[in-house]
């Protein structure tokens, strides 16, 4: 309803009668804006303020303006003087750089201040009535009026704002506001000074309640928290807000308050509950109280509060979920790890005591399965020893992968722990190097035809097996010596599952250790190659150069050749004759191929070859029996077309064989009954005699002949340790060489960790072994010691 | 004063000997006449002043230039030479290491890379307990004979010249620490004196035994 009675627009010069046509406008402003304001009359306030402020006689207020300004400096009094005395030429000044000009409107912005002082001191008597959220309603009222009512004042108020207010603050002028500041100004002192702590606590205990499970009215909080943040102004510019009142009066209690509160609660809590029932509690509460800041406070808390929940809920209890690690462990309770990598991983340096109790923790479980394998026996297979080593690698990737979230140091420690327990276990114990020749052989049993992986994709995948052991194989030059052994043999009797997987495999190794280390595996497949197609122009050449009567009795072969730097193989070491059959082929063979390559040298490996022979000699056999002997074995039978008896030493002087060599190979014609000994039993010895068995029965019409001898396999275990031995020692001193050929002079510490740091990758050098070796070059003058621990190269 | 030398290099000259050598028995002449005894340093220290080739041989020209070099012309200025010599094999003790070394390579059996077991512990016993010697037995060590009972031990092997050379500094070390804190099994010594320093720390844990 507008007013019944249209105001006089006051007197322009006359102050007092301005102010009070003003204070009850803005009084209805403040008090009745719900009825609304009349445009008329709010444009008659507007218009006072104008014509006040742009009077000429207010000059004389200049008094009153003084003594009002009691705090103002010297200089800024002399201004105002010099502006003065320009006036009566109404020509502006310029003095050091300002415009200084006459502005009216201080009486104003001063009867303003006190109004709303007043108005304060009453909301402030009113506000007493109430408490708790009564008094939070309360002040969310009178916070919205005022503040409704400032914004419509400070457009009254405009003309004010854009020049004297201006003016004052362009000059530097503390204390004084646009208009809406000053509001703003004055409810921090006049009101809010005398409430805070009173809202607070109706803040504080609504928040607990909520933290107690009951359901609040967030809204006022937000809205209280809204009002907090507005009353901070910036002291050097009034038109920037700082959150330093709500830092202060809201932030720091509720934070004082969260901490005391859940200081309380967990303490409580865990004095009556397990810690795996404590981990979730302070899961919930930490998301809870995350959630607490989207919903009703200020984002700039965040970060305090996390701090502070972190540091009750967690911290102050980290012994105890530490306490617990080695349980949940012990137990695999996967999701309570998760939950404790969890909660540690947010507070400083949480997780660094857990990673060594993982550590020793995988460390014995592998320790343990080892043992258990172990405990098995001497003749486990080495499948079982690998198995048992991923078992726990595996179990426990997929711990840290799963509960501690993949984190590198885990990786790390898991890392750790798997490369002591495969390294050095109680089968690896006394010789370091079992790991090594165990895994080595487990993969030869993977890549042997017959081997029960009979699928492509799951050989493949174990073989990726095998290389995660394999990184962990300290003594990856062991790995080599025994991996080609077996590939040798592999591609010298065709027994290799798939060309596919073997290749595979080279390349794994490869990647994992570098050209040099599979080069001989690689040109051992290329000899294999070389030599298929060698055998076919051998073919062709034969076919040229034979007569029907060689080719009636020649005997069906092929050959290898390959090159001796590049396999792991050694000349027979039994004399041998060959039988003229075998000789006569051999001997061909060798005029082919020296016609071919000149100059080149053929070993006969007799030891390793291999073939057939049919057995036309027995009765009662339908289909006459193919046997599958070595050469050895051949040449032991071949001589029985010529009598049907022979003496030990017949058999020894006609093959030249060894006895270390003759004797298991004529256990195994007794064993299988192909031969029959006089006297009967016992071991073969040179008082023997043997004769065929005519009888000879069997249930396959192939008989295999050719089986490996025990003896020979330890042997051949022991030979490739010895030039393991060997081959550490050249590789070291050609480190050391390779060191000092480009250092020239280098201190011996320095030399020592250089080669550490080259060989490592093949073996871990004792350092007492690279200092032998150091030796064993000054003895043979590549290099010499100077005084004072330097040692030098002597080109 | 060239001439003057080559006459006293001619008259130990003896006629079976090389024209441009002095052989044995001259040497021993002539050491006799300057007053140096053969089991003393000295004797060393003056062969490795004519750089002689090898044990108990002068050649000509380095006798000379040696002699003269040092203005001794007359076996009186010879001999007070030696004396001089003797005095700082006792007092610089850089200069008797250097004589030691010098000494691995006159001792060598012609052609070889060696010195003798032997032959380097009659050296040994000369250096390391004549006067002046810090490498030596010590009151409560005999680190010599305890160095030396070690490698009879071990068969009497040849002594390499880097074990020559780092075993003087060694004992020197020992005889002022006697717990080898100065030792270090990763450390640059040859690893024969390492295995010496475990043989000694095993004798006295026997020895500690005993008692």
């Amino acid at each position: 309803m507008p007013p019944p009675v249209m105001p006089q627009t006051p007197h322009k010069d006359d102050l007092e009668e301005t102010w009070s046509f003003l204070e009850s406008g803005i009084n209805s402003v403040m008090h009745k804006l719900e009825d609304g304001v009349d445009m008329k009359h709010y444009m008659a306030l507007y218009t006072a303020v104008h014509n006040f402020c742009t009077s000429q006689k207010a000059v004389v207020s200049n008094q009153g303006l003084q003594a009002h300004r009691g705090g103002s400096s010297a200089i800024t009094r002399s201004l105002l003087q010099i502006a003065q005395s320009q006036e009566k030429e109404k020509q502006p000044l310029t003095v050091a750089g300002l415009i200084t000009a006459h502005l009216l409107g201080e009486e104003l912005y001063k009867l303003l201040g006190e109004y709303l002082s007043r108005h304060l001191e009453e909301v402030q008597q009113k506000s007493t009535a109430h408490t708790e959220e009564a008094l939070l309603g309360f002040y969310i009222r009178e916070w919205t009026r005022y503040t409704t009512a400032a914004k419509y004042i400070n457009h009254l108020f405009s003309y004010l704002n854009r020049h004297w207010v201006k003016r004052e603050i362009d000059e530097g002028k503390k204390n004084v506001y646009d208009v809406y500041t000053l509001h703003l100004v004055k409810w921090k002192d006049d009101f809010f000074e005398h409430v805070h702590s009173k809202v607070m606590d109706a803040v504080l205990s609504l928040i607990e309640k909520q933290r107690n499970g009951e359901t609040i009215e967030q809204s006022q909080i937000k809205s209280i928290v809204d009002s907090f943040v507005s009353l901070g102004l910036d002291e050097n510019d009034s038109k920037k807000s700082t959150l330093e009142v709500y830092r202060h009066y809201f932030q720091q209690p509720f934070i004082d308050a969260t901490r005391k509160y859940y200081e309380n609660e967990s303490r409580q809590f865990v004095a009556e509950n397990s810690v795996v029932e404590y981990m979730k509690k302070a899961e919930a509460r930490l998301d809870e109280e995350k959630a607490r800041v989207g919903l009703y406070l200020h984002s700039d808390v965040t970060k305090s509060l996390t701090e502070t929940c972190l540091d009750v809920l967690v911290t102050a209890h980290s012994n105890l979920l530490r306490d617990e690690f080695q349980v949940l462990l012990n137990n695999e309770r996967q999701e309570d790890l998760a939950r404790m990598y969890g909660l540690l991983s947010r507070i400083k340096e949480g997780l660094d005591p857990l990673r060594g109790i993982f550590e020793k923790h995988v460390k014995k479980a592998g320790l343990a399965a080892v043992e258990k394998v172990n405990s098995e026996g001497e003749n486990f297979e080495p499948k079982l020893y690998v198995d048992a080593l991923l078992q726990v690698h595996s179990r426990y990737q997929s711990l840290v992968e799963e509960a501690f979230n993949g984190e590198s140091e885990f990786v790390r420690s898991l890392d750790n722990a798997c490369r002591e327990f495969v390294n050095r276990n109680c089968i690896a114990q006394a010789n370091n190097t079992k790991s090594p020749e165990l895994l080595a052989k487990y993969t030869d049993s993977l890549l042997k035809k017959g081997s029960k992986a009979a699928e492509e994709s799951e050989l493949e995948e174990m073989l990726v097996q095998i290389m995660t052991v394999f990184k962990y194989i300290e003594d990856k030059d062991v790995f080599q010596k025994f991996y080609s052994k077996a590939l040798a043999k592999r591609l010298v009797h065709v027994s290799s599952v798939s060309d596919d997987a073997e290749t595979s495999m080279i390349s794994k190794l490869k990647e994992a250790c570098g050209f040099e280390y599979t080069n001989k595996l690689q040109r051992m497949f290329q000899d294999i190659q070389i030599s298929k197609d060698l055998n076919a122009s051998y073919k062709d050449w034969q076919d040229k150069v034979l007569d029907d009567d060689d080719r009636k009795r020649m005997t069906d072969a092929h050959f290898h050749v390959l090159g001796t730097g590049f396999w792991p193989l050694n000349p027979p070491t039994t004399a041998f004759s060959a039988p003229p059959e075998i000789l006569k082929t051999a001997e061909r063979f060798q005029k082919f191929y020296f016609d071919k390559h000149n100059g080149r040298k053929l070993t006969w490996l007799w030891q390793l070859c291999k073939g057939e022979m049919k057995a036309n000699y027995i009765k009662n056999a339908k289909v006459p029996y193919t046997f599958q002997v070595s050469t050895f074995q051949m040449a032991i039978l071949l001589l029985f077309n010529e009598a049907e008896t022979l003496s030990y030493t017949d058999i020894e002087k006609a093959t030249n064989l060894a006895p270390e060599v003759l004797d298991p190979n004529l256990a195994i014609f007794l064993k299988a009954k192909v031969l029959l000994a006089s006297p009967e039993g016992g071991k073969p010895d040179p008082s023997m005699s043997f004769s065929l068995n005519y009888n000879f029965k069997n249930k396959k019409v192939k008989v295999n002949l050719n089986i490996q001898i025990k003896s020979e396999q330890k042997v051949e275990t022991d030979d490739t340790h010895k030039t393991i031995e060997e081959d550490r020692k050249l590789l070291l001193q050609s480190a050391i060489v390779r060191i000092m050929k480009s250092r020239k002079k280098m201190r011996h510490v320095q030399l020592v960790q250089e080669v550490i740091n080259q060989v490592k990758s093949r073996f871990p050098p004792h350092v007492i072994d690279i200092k032998k070796n150091i030796e064993a070059l000054m003895e043979k003058d590549y290099i010499e010691r100077l005084e004072g621990e330097e040692i030098a190269y002597i080109a | 004063m060239e001439h003057s030398v080559n006459q006293v290099f001619s008259k130990y000259h003896g006629a079976s000997d090389e024209p441009d050598k002095i052989g044995i028995e001259g040497a021993m002449r002539f050491l006799g006449d300057i007053d140096v005894q053969l089991d003393e340093i000295t004797c060393l220290a003056i062969a490795e002043f004519c750089k002689c080739p090898t044990m108990g041989e002068f050649t000509r020209a380095e006798f000379i230039q040696a002699w003269v070099g040092q203005r001794c012309t007359t076996i009186a200025q010879m001999k007070t030479h030696a004396n001089r010599l003797r005095m700082k094999l006792r007092t610089d003790m850089d200069y008797r290491r250097s004589v030691y070394l010098y000494t691995f390579l006159v001792s060598r059996v012609q052609g070889q890379r060696h010195v003798q077991h032997d032959i380097a512990v009659d050296h040994w016993r000369l250096f390391f307990t004549e006067e002046g010697s810090n490498a030596g037995n010590s009151a409560t060590t005999p680190w010599l004979d305890w160095w030396i009972e070690f490698l009879e031990g071990r068969g009497k092997r040849p002594v390499s010249r880097d074990l020559w050379g780092q075993i003087e500094l060694f004992l020197v070390e020992a005889n002022k620490d006697e717990t080898f804190g100065f030792w270090d099994v990763e450390g640059s010594w040859p690893p024969t004196i390492d295995e010496f320093v475990a043989w000694v720390k095993a004798k006295r844990e026997e020895g500690k035994m005993e008692e």
